[in-house]
């Protein structure tokens, strides 16, 4: 996404910001002209702060106005705004804070797309393969119903067990699979994120009613026993419209933990990614190589909540 | 204040020259029944003229809080006493848009079989997005709900250069699936 911050008014629409507009609720005369920003104000691209010139009530009213930036009085000592795009440029620790250094285009090259993302498609069927690993779920796929992972695999693999790793917006970390009886995300709650269920094959269900709560997950596969798997079968996601997403388990056996796929929710789209990575160690080696390191543990297969 | 039975509708930008918003508010209540207000949603949609969504990016909802001309927008967090809100800058809404119709359903979640059958009561309101003053409520949509998952709750559309709202309150037994179809949408 190429991205000017020179023309925020032609800057791509963002559905996932509610904020960004927002009612300006009748508010009695006498009241002080505080900043109309929104109740979410943090991401708020620089709206609460030039909001708070207290000369007067002026109406800043929608923000991707074609003003914005020429209301970025830079001798103000504020910081620069945390607006997703500007971020880059605050990046430079050399310049203290005070300072907001000149905007300049985002640097070229590396997070730029070279091609489209593979798209899941309702209805239809998507192999992942160690060439194309990653598909993406639209808002839509990603929001409505529920969206099954199921470990379609013969007894001959041996005592598989699924489980995910997974981390809510609220920060809360943890596991959930039947091994161990954490069977809901989070632990005894009365309304999961996730649950991890078996019907011919074990299962995790996610919630997409709550999709906004969940940050990101891993797929585990372990042996219960501890033993080797002899790995075989298909991991298969579902999503209510039908799109299917399977990833071939085909991996010389072992034993350990293997992180066989991850799910990451960026900006209400589910980006799955094939992992297929093994771990010799336990669950908890596991996780933290993926950067699981807000759980505690009571062992190396067990968090404390 | 005025309630809208069934079927009725009502002459908006007429009856208010000077309105050029709306806020669609949609509230309920389930006595107990968390399970089933935990799982509801609501939902709006910008159709054509054949009442079709002009794209799976017009299905605003909780995970897509607003459509590409931004002129529909759902609140993260409902004013006042609705469940939900949606906000409409009807002098902004591109002219492709004929109709937008807001529904509610049971997302199916983690195998609790319920229905809209267990509301007590279901209305949708019409504010003014200048003051939000309320213009009119429909009668309880609930009172005739049996094993319905999802809920045409009504509707606003142009009607000779001005916008006109609608009551619908019709039911599908077959949830968000059947919805989805009839308006063309891809899940």
């Amino acid at each position: 996404m190429n991205i000017d911050v020179f023309a925020p008014d032609q800057a791509p629409a963002r559905p996932d910001l509610g904020f960004l507009r927002h009612r300006v609720r009748p508010r009695p005369a006498a009241a002080p002209a505080v900043s109309p920003a929104a109740p979410a104000a943090p991401a708020a691209p620089s709206s609460s702060r030039s909001g708070l010139d207290l000369s007067g009530p002026a109406p800043v009213k929608s923000a991707p106005s074609g003003t914005r930036s020429s209301s970025l009085d830079l001798s103000a000592p504020a910081p620069p705004a945390p607006a997703a795009p500007a971020a880059r440029s605050s990046l430079d620790l050399s310049t203290p804070a005070a300072a907001p250094p000149p905007a300049t285009p985002p640097a070229p090259g590396r997070r730029r797309p070279v091609r489209p993302l593979p798209r899941a498609r309702s209805g239809e069927r998507t192999l992942l393969t160690p060439k194309t690993p990653t598909v993406t779920l639209n808002r839509l796929q990603s929001g409505v119903g529920v969206l099954t992972i199921e470990a379609a695999c013969s007894p001959a693999v041996g005592d598989l067990r699924i489980g995910a790793a997974y981390q809510l917006a609220d920060g809360h970390s943890s596991l959930v699979s039947r091994s161990g009886g954490m069977t809901t995300a989070p632990r005894d709650s009365r309304r999961p994120v996730i649950a991890a269920r078996a019907e011919q094959y074990e299962r995790l269900l996610i919630d997409l009613r709550q999709s906004r709560q969940l940050s990101r997950l891993v797929v585990l596969g372990f042996s219960e026993s501890g033993g080797q798997l002899a790995w075989g079968g298909t991991l298969i996601l579902t999503t209510a419209g039908g799109a299917r997403i399977e990833l071939p388990l085909e991996r010389p056996a072992s034993s350990g933990v293997t992180v066989l796929l991850s799910i990451y929710n960026i900006r209400g789209e589910f980006v799955v990614r094939a992992e297929m990575e093994n771990f010799a160690g336990s669950i908890r080696t596991a996780v933290q190589a993926y950067g699981f390191d807000r759980i505690s543990w009571l062992d190396d297969r067990t968090p404390v909540a | 204040m005025a309630v809208m039975k069934r079927g009725s509708n009502v002459a908006l930008t007429r009856e208010i020259p000077t309105l050029t918003g709306l806020v669609l508010g949609v509230r309920w209540d389930a006595g107990a029944e968390t399970a089933l207000t935990d799982n509801l949603v609501v939902a709006t949609i910008l159709c054509d003229e054949h009442s079709k969504a002009l794209s799976d990016e017009h299905f605003v909802f909780f995970n897509q809080l607003t459509e590409p001309s931004m002129t529909v927008s759902q609140l993260e967090q409902a004013m006042g006493p609705d469940a939900e809100q949606v906000e409409i800058r009807l002098d902004a809404v591109p002219t492709e848009v004929s109709r937008i119709v807001v529904v509610l359903y049971l997302n199916e979640g983690m195998g609790l079989r319920r229905s809209l059958g267990q509301l007590r009561e279901c209305v949708l309101r019409v504010l003014n997005l200048a003051d939000n003053a309320e213009l009119v409520r429909s009668e309880n949509l609930a009172s005739t709900l049996d094993g319905e998952t999802a809920l045409t709750l009504g509707e606003v559309y142009r009607h000779q250069g001005g916008w006109k709202f609608k009551v619908v309150g019709e039911g599908y037994s077959t949830g968000i699936a059947g919805l989805a179809k009839d308006y063309g949408i891809t899940l």
